[in-house]
């Protein structure tokens, strides 16, 4: 399935992101694989599909969700109280089968999926053909491992846009990712693009 | 399959239930009178010439010299409706005596023909000595209009034809609520088919709700179902162990068993369940697990399948002496079964499993949609709604096939220029204004869509330390509200930590501290 960024898109190739696989978006904190789930995520939903986002953190936030273009009317929230529940919760929507896409958010809860959860996960979603995303930190080896796409996010370089008395104001930022691992392409690719800041209710940007 | 429903009217069943106890008024001007003070005429025989409905006894014999008022006997005619619905048995699976004098059976896929159903139908009433008019449609109400236009024959709506049979008959066939009937008239409504015109939304608007119904029964489309008699209210089954068990496995054995007996009970009535509870019964109090089904069912799988989710995320497996499940029917029919790949029921069972299992395994409250809420407040932690999915009714429309996805998403979408969301509010700039980037590595931007960057919230938002004078920052922006409850004073700012991550921040003007309210990520 497609990103949606074209940039991205682009790295990726023909085969883009592949369904009824475990693809692992990771990064250090804010280096934009939140950013690349929503874009995959948005690009399911808006073709009418069923979404699903599990969030341990609690940190899924609607109004960024829906300026990245997410029908959040099509996507199901799981917010699990620990790691075991985020477990049952992903079982639950990959063996479903109604989601085109499920995105696990395990960045902040390290150790939540070992091998054999991966290992029965990637069996239920190529059987349902459903696309798992897990974002990581990058120390998830059992997900490393069964993941046959990994992208790794680098970081966002905010860009500024100078203001009158050295006010200054967000307009966005450029993220950076490359191919760490993929069954279909060379890895080592990379790529850059630009995500501007979207203002909410016409107030202040966040 | 085509649903079928065959219904009996008998005009006349409080008078004809009353001459069956006393022949010896048969011939005579016999009108029943409701309750033991016999205030109001509710049947009269053909004979009670003038008599009416509604009538007081006094206005009544005035109106008919000689007429004779009995009281009405409710356990008599209950009597007799069961008995004529025993007989019905004999012409359909499924009979339901819904009010005194109205009778239904299931008439779908009936081997003798439906001339043949209802002609039996007719029959058995006449040797109970009732006469009747019985009429067969695709929904109850059709059928029921049918068979009171009928008179005392039959009448057989075509499939797909109710709405046209329906058209032409009065308003007044609906059980209109009190002043809907001048309202109706003094719009100048008179026929069903008027009133199915409508657009509903500006009719609910004048009318309420019950307009909704209204207009479903008048386009032909009650999805009321029939309802089974001699239905239990509550379904309930129980395993007793002989030592107390603290594992899960023979709780499942157990369980397994219980709920496939429940599950035979119900399907054999034709009932179903939305939810249901299994109790373990600890040695001293008992525990009861919900099990919600997002969609009714009867299946006894599908039923052991939630319960074993719902209880291995539960720790409550101690010493359970007994296990035991309680089913209260929902009164709806159960769905018909997707025999083929692709259709809309199938995709539509995909969804209700999904949502089953993950109320299953989680709470209530932890199975949602997040809807943003810019209005309601600016506060990032108020500023969207969750709201739990209860049903898949919940989640907008009906989600494409596998197919379409693998077609449309996989090869079209590539070659679509991604579109910002119509949600985000633009803001313009009242003079285009120079963009400099300011950052350590000095990167230059690259060709870009317009991809917002995801900011993930902490809420609680955390304290943190004082971020540096000289960090890249943008802002502050002020925000203040609720001043009228919990008054807020912030000022926010965009910075970048020193670990280079883009922040969402604040320094909250009552108590002067710094918090971290998200990360843009």
């Amino acid at each position: 399935m497609a990103s949606g960024i074209a940039d991205l898109d682009a790295l990726l190739g023909p085969a883009g992101v592949p369904r009824g696989q475990l693809t692992e978006l990771f990064g250090s904190r804010s280096s934009g694989k939140t950013m690349v789930a929503f874009a995959l995520l948005a690009s399911a939903t808006r073709e009418g599909a069923l979404g699903a986002y599990v969030d341990p953190w609690g940190g899924f936030f609607a109004p960024a969700a829906v300026a990245a273009g997410i029908d959040v009317r099509r996507l199901i929230v799981a917010r699990p109280r620990d790691a075991a529940a985020a477990r049952r919760a992903t079982d639950a929507l990959v063996r479903g089968g109604a989601c085109a896409i499920v995105v696990v958010d395990c960045a902040e809860l390290s150790g939540t999926l070992q091998t054999h959860h991966c290992a029965r996960l990637v069996a239920q979603a190529e059987k349902t053909g459903t696309t798992l995303v897990v974002i990581t930190n990058g120390d998830a080896q059992a997900v490393a491992s069964f993941a046959s796409l990994r992208v790794r996010a680098h970081g966002l370089t905010p860009v500024w846009q100078e203001g009158s008395e050295g006010s200054g104001r967000l307009m966005g930022c450029i993220a950076s990712v490359d191919i760490a691992k993929s069954r279909a392409i060379a890895p080592g690719r990379s790529a850059r693009f630009a995500a501007s800041l979207p203002e909410v209710a016409g107030t202040w940007p966040c | 399959m085509q649903r079928r429903i065959a219904c009996l009217v008998l005009p006349q069943f409080s008078v004809e239930v009353c001459l069956r106890a006393k022949p010896s008024l048969k011939g005579r001007p016999l009108a029943i009178a409701h309750g033991e003070s016999r205030r109001e005429i509710v049947s009269a025989n053909r004979t009670s010439i003038g008599v009416v409905a509604g009538m007081t006894p006094k206005q009544a014999r005035a109106a008919c010299p000689g007429l004779v008022v009995i009281a009405r006997d409710e356990s008599a005619e209950l009597a007799a409706t069961s008995e004529l619905l025993d007989a019905l048995e004999t012409c359909g699976p499924l009979v339901e005596g819904s009010a005194p004098g109205i009778c239904y059976f299931d008439a779908a896929a009936l081997p003798g023909g439906e001339a043949g159903a209802l002609g039996a139908a007719l029959s058995l009433a006449t040797e109970l000595g009732f006469s009747c008019a019985a009429a067969i449609a695709d929904d109850k109400f059709s059928a029921r209009c049918a068979a009171r236009v009928a008179g005392a024959g039959v009448s057989i709506v075509p499939p797909g034809g109710s709405a046209v049979f329906l058209a032409p008959l009065s308003i007044g066939l609906l059980a209109l609520a009190p002043g809907d009937a001048d309202r109706f008239d003094l719009l100048g409504l008179r026929t069903l088919g008027q009133l199915a015109a409508l657009p509903v939304g500006p009719l609910a608007l004048r009318f309420g709700e019950r307009a909704r119904r209204y207009q479903q029964l008048a386009r032909g489309a009650d999805d009321e179902s029939l309802q089974p008699r001699n239905a239990a209210a509550v379904y309930e089954d129980r395993f007793g162990f002989d030592g107390a068990v603290d594992r899960l496995e023979p709780v499942l054995f157990a369980l397994r068993g219980c709920l496939g007996t429940v599950a035979a009970r119900l399907a054999g009535c034709a009932q179903t369940c939305d939810r249901f509870d299994v109790v373990l019964e600890h040695s001293a109090e008992s525990a009861i697990v919900p099990v919600l089904l997002a969609e009714p069912s009867a299946s006894a799988e599908t039923m052991f399948h939630l319960a074993r989710i719902a209880l291995e995320s539960r720790e409550m497996l101690e010493s359970i002496a007994a296990v035991g499940v309680r089913v209260t029917p929902c009164g709806q029919a159960p769905p018909q079964l997707s025999l083929f790949d692709g259709t809309a029921a199938s995709r539509r069972a995909a969804v209700a499993a999904t949502i089953a299992r993950l109320q299953a395994a989680l709470r209530r409250d932890e199975v949602v949609t997040m809807m943003p809420m810019p209005a309601r407040s600016r506060l990032p932690e108020r500023m969207q709604q969750a709201t739990p999915i209860d049903s898949p009714q919940d989640l907008v429309g009906v989600v494409r096939e596998r197919s379409s996805r693998h077609g449309a998403l996989g090869r079209g979408a590539r070659n679509v220029t991604p579109a910002r969301s119509s949600h985000v509010a633009a803001r313009s700039l009242n003079a285009p204004a120079p963009v400099t980037q300011r950052s350590a590595s000095n990167a230059p931007a690259a060709n870009g869509g317009a991809w917002a960057p995801a900011l993930r919230l902490v809420d609680p938002p955390k304290p943190i330390a004082a971020p540096p004078q000289d960090s890249a920052r943008a802002g502050p922006f002020r925000l203040s509200e609720s001043w009228w409850e919990q008054p807020v004073e912030r000022d926010y700012y965009q910075l970048v930590d020193n670990a280079g991550a883009l922040l969402l921040v604040f320094r909250d003007l009552r108590d002067g501290c710094w918090y971290l309210q998200g990360v843009f990520d």
